[in-house]
């Protein structure tokens, strides 16, 4: 019998950073396409999400904004669990931002603590680059960085002129299903009616997203 | 029944006559009230003046009166009440003055020792520190130079993280980004637009020179003095929604003595509120039952007693409850709604009897007017319906459903009713 090629994935898409960088900003200008000048600080976390289609396979990537004080990062332990991929922004306007990245890539392993901490797929994203006056954190010195910190990849945004905004979400998006392929096993029909992929490795982000009616045929 | 006194403020059916206010703001207040008022709307606003204008003010007279809404087409009502529910003015209407000048006195002499240089963004610039004045030497918190920079460091990031969430508060009404002298709001827009897009420190010279203060300005030091005085939690992200809903309230009047005293009002008044609940901004109580985790865990417990259904449902999914409530329970909804609205649903929430267990019964009956939506989807759908509460809303409809919970509740007896 011939297998259907189109099943849906799951992605957890955590994104953290300091206070103002501009993560909700960079979020609702992937989902909704619009940029608005000011965000109330986000409390907590807040979800959104996305279907897009990369390499074939339609994704529905679950977008979770966290809040950037660090008063909130005890609370971040929840939204962070089960996360597939994690974006670190930094204000390029904002040095003091970019120098905490280290903090926040540490508190994101200790709290959210993926098994494979090593390669875990992190994607740096430098936003505000509109914000262009000579003194913004250099594109080198950021890359210096990501390199120092177990090769990862770097990206410079602008929220504000919708400047690789696209680019970078899709970037964690393939990351995160790279990460997924080594944790997805395809269960024979038999077992699964729907052919869906199931994830060996469950964790609550995704195993929720089964519906209980599909639960009780399996 | 209604459980309000009768108004015997009344003479005649057009207006009150021949009272004798027990104090100038009482008197202002019914100076100026408007002429046209809807019928339904001036008998409650006369329960309220007759609450108001007594020896002794009975509280509970005036919260079960509050608790149904405070009306809104008295300037400076809401906020009077709101300063009497806060326990900020004292119940004998004859003190009142008194309290006010003597918490002016106090909150500029905390402004006097709290606030190192009110510029100090401006002139950190030029030079790596303050320029040391003889006011900051003999600053009776600073033992050495060093101690006075160090402060003045520590301070400036205080300033900068209140600085970047106040830009961002409640842009919507266009209150905190106008000057100080309204007269100069409209002289001088394109400055004061630009001191709204730029940080203080990135203003060019010219500006810098002739800055406007604004109400954002006092927003922010309202914000550092509480900082200053509460090193335990200092500034949290949230806190500036919460005064800015009291600011909005305490705006709203055209009595000189409250126009006089509205930044030490509001300090006091938020310094209560924050006196209250501030073990849900306190990190280290996270996990304890007052902190912001045990009141989340207490409300999913209320949702499981109520509707085992839902709760069923949310659980199902693995929706943790801080994914929808952290916000709701911590910033008393404050940034759920439209401001005048949140105002509405605070005239309930500081006139609880048992303040702030009502707002949990707020919280069931929004998640119970969504439930449809939450019941039908998935994960994502749910998460989407609970983080994106419809905020057009009549909150009047959350009100009365949330009344339904208490009602067999002999404290709430009194209070139970159509909201207004």
């Amino acid at each position: 019998m011939e297998k259907k090629k189109n099943k849906k994935v799951f992605l957890k898409v955590v994104i953290i950073g300091d206070s103002g960088v501009g993560k909700t900003s960079l979020i609702h200008r992937y989902t909704s396409t619009r940029f608005l000048q000011d965000f109330k600080p986000t409390i907590g976390a807040e979800f959104s999400n996305k279907e897009v289609v990369i390499n074939g396979k339609t994704v529905v990537a679950q977008i979770w904004d966290t809040a950037g004080q660090e008063r909130y990062q005890s609370l971040g332990i929840s939204f962070y669990r089960g996360a597939d991929c994690c974006g670190i922004v930094f204000d390029r306007s904002d040095h003091s931002s970019f120098e905490n990245l280290d903090t926040w890539k540490n508190a994101f392993l200790k709290h959210g603590a993926p098994k494979e901490e090593g390669t875990f797929p992190f994607l740096v994203i430098g936003n505000k680059s509109d914000l262009d006056d000579g003194s913004l954190v250099k594109e080198r010195d950021a890359q210096q960085w990501c390199a120092d910190n177990g090769n990862l990849e770097y990206i410079e945004t602008s929220a504000k002129d919708n400047t690789s905004v696209e680019e970078a979400f899709t970037k964690l998006i393939e990351k995160g299903m790279e990460r997924e392929k080594v944790n997805l096993v395809e269960l024979p029909d038999r077992m699964s009616q729907k052919n869906k992929t199931v994830n060996l490795q469950r964790d609550v982000a995704k195993d929720v997203n089964r519906k209980p009616q599909k639960k009780k045929c399996c | 029944m209604e459980p309000v006194p009768q108004p015997d403020l009344v003479k005649n059916s057009s207006g009150i006559e021949d009272i004798k206010c027990k104090n100038e703001i009482i008197a202002h207040l019914i100076e100026k009230l408007p002429e046209k008022i809807p019928k339904k709307s001036k008998d409650r606003i006369l329960y309220f003046l007759k609450a108001l204008n007594r020896d002794t003010i009975d509280m509970t007279t005036l919260k079960v009166l509050a608790f149904r809404g405070i009306p809104e087409e008295v300037k400076s009502l809401r906020g009077i009440v709101w300063r009497l529910l806060l326990n900020y003015l004292p119940n004998k209407a004859t003190k009142w003055i008194e309290t006010i000048n003597e918490n002016k006195k106090q909150y500029e002499s905390f402004r006097e020792e709290l606030i190192i240089k009110p510029q100090l963004s401006m002139e950190g610039e030029k030079s790596n520190g303050p320029e040391v004045t003889e006011h900051v030497v003999d600053h009776p918190l600073s033992v050495s130079q060093d101690s006075v920079w160090a402060q003045f460091h520590k301070d400036r990031e205080i300033w900068e993280e209140i600085e970047k969430d106040v830009k961002r508060t409640r842009n919507e009404i266009a209150l905190f980004v106008r000057a100080i002298k309204d007269e100069d709001s409209a002289k001088h827009w394109e400055r004061l637009m630009r001191q709204a897009e730029l940080k203080k420190s990135e203003l060019n010279a010219e500006d810098k020179e002739n800055y406007i203060e604004t109400h954002a300005d006092v927003l922010s030091r309202i914000l550092f003095i509480h900082a200053k005085l509460n090193p335990g939690i200092k500034y949290v992200q949230g806190m500036n929604e919460i005064l800015a809903v009291l600011y909005f309230v305490f705006f709203d009047t055209d009595d000189p003595i409250l126009t006089e005293t509205l930044e030490s009002d509001l300090f006091f008044c938020f310094q209560s509120i924050m006196g209250e609940i501030r073990d849900r901004f306190c990190r280290t109580l996270d996990s304890e039952d007052q902190g912001i985790k045990g009141r989340i865990q207490y409300l999913a417990d209320l949702l499981k007693e109520h509707d085992r259904e839902l709760f069923n449902h949310l659980e199902y999914y693995k929706i943790n409850p801080q994914f929808y409530a952290l916000k709701w329970i911590m910033l008393l909804l404050c940034q759920d709604f439209p401001i005048y609205e949140t105002a509405r649903i605070w005239d309930t929430l500081l006139s609880d009897p048992e303040r702030y267990e009502f707002l949990n019964y707020v919280c069931l009956a929004m998640l119970q007017y969504i439930k449809e939506d939450i019941m039908e989807g998935d994960f994502t759908d749910a998460m989407q319906a609970l983080q994106r509460f419809p905020n057009d809303i009549d909150v009047r409809i959350i009100l009365n459903k949330a009344n339904a919970f208490v009602k067999e509740d002999p404290i709430y007896q009194n209070y139970v009713g159509d909201h207004f």
